[in-house]
């Protein structure tokens, strides 16, 4: 994949920024021509993408990395950052319905389901991003709903 | 943090409905735990109206979940009623529908 820099948006990875990144790429979606309804699914997918970068990646601060591509069909979402090397598309998920009463329900997984469910493909790499490794996660996104979303 | 996420509180006949009103995601997910669990402190039938809800995510579905356990453990009644559109679909796909009594609208509470 080549990389220009000028393509991709930096921003302080903390909780107090997540609503401009989110705002940042709803903007491209919106531009890109995918409907208010699509949007917020998109959201529901890079939420808890995003959010775990923000507490897990970094053991004091760092920076996200966000490029959002618009194709004829696709829209795609790129999430780079430096952090610990962390592979969200392995992580457990929740979606598969335990039938434990609610008393005995683990909380949590439903992001990386979420992610699972709304993008049509996710490809994880640990690569060089700019000089430095990094944790690089490509997103693509159907802007049309299809008959599997 | 955030004032996405407005809250009402509403009585009908033995129910406290409490309506949310507008988005509740990871940023405001623990404002929302709160103002819930206060409610559910005051009442024995606590509904939760997400007709009002553009969006909810996997933050606000732990939220749901939390406050089921809360009400198990106090031996209080909680549902949700007014579940409609994007929430809905967003509850069904994640089974969490499944969890609790839901409602379509807060008018079909008995």
């Amino acid at each position: 994949m080549a990389k220009n820099v000028a393509d991709w948006q930096k921003f302080p990875a903390t909780i107090e920024n997540y609503d401009q990144i989110k705002d940042y790429i709803i903007v491209a979606a919106e531009q890109a021509g995918i409907s208010a309804r699509r949007r917020l699914k998109l959201e529901l997918g890079f939420e808890e993408v995003i959010i775990n970068v923000i507490n897990y990646a970094y053991e004091s601060e760092g920076d996200i990395f966000i490029r959002c591509s618009n194709d004829e069909k696709i829209f795609s979402l790129d999430i780079v950052d430096y952090g610990t090397p962390f592979n969200p598309i392995k992580k457990n998920d929740a979606r598969t319905l335990d039938k434990s009463a609610i008393e005995d329900r683990k909380i949590g997984g439903f992001g990386i389901a979420f992610m699972k469910k709304v993008f049509a493909e996710e490809i994880y790499r640990r690569e060089n991003f700019f000089g430095k490794s990094a944790n690089h996660l490509h997103l693509v996104f159907n802007k049309i709903s299809q008959p599997t979303d | 943090m955030s004032a996405k996420v407005e809250f009402k509180n509403l009585i009908q006949g033995n129910w406290h409905i409490l309506q949310a009103i507008g988005r509740i995601d990871a940023t405001n997910a623990a404002a929302a735990q709160t103002a819930a669990s206060a409610a559910m402190d005051n009442t024995n039938q606590l509904a939760l109206d997400m007709s009002h809800l553009e969006y909810i995510s996997s933050a606000g579905l732990r939220v749901l979940l939390s406050l089921g356990k809360k009400a198990k453990k106090d031996a209080k009644k909680f549902v949700l009623c007014g579940v409609i559109g994007m929430v809905k679909e967003i509850l069904e796909d994640s089974g969490t529908d499944m969890l609790f009594e839901v409602y379509n609208s807060a008018a079909d509470l008995k």
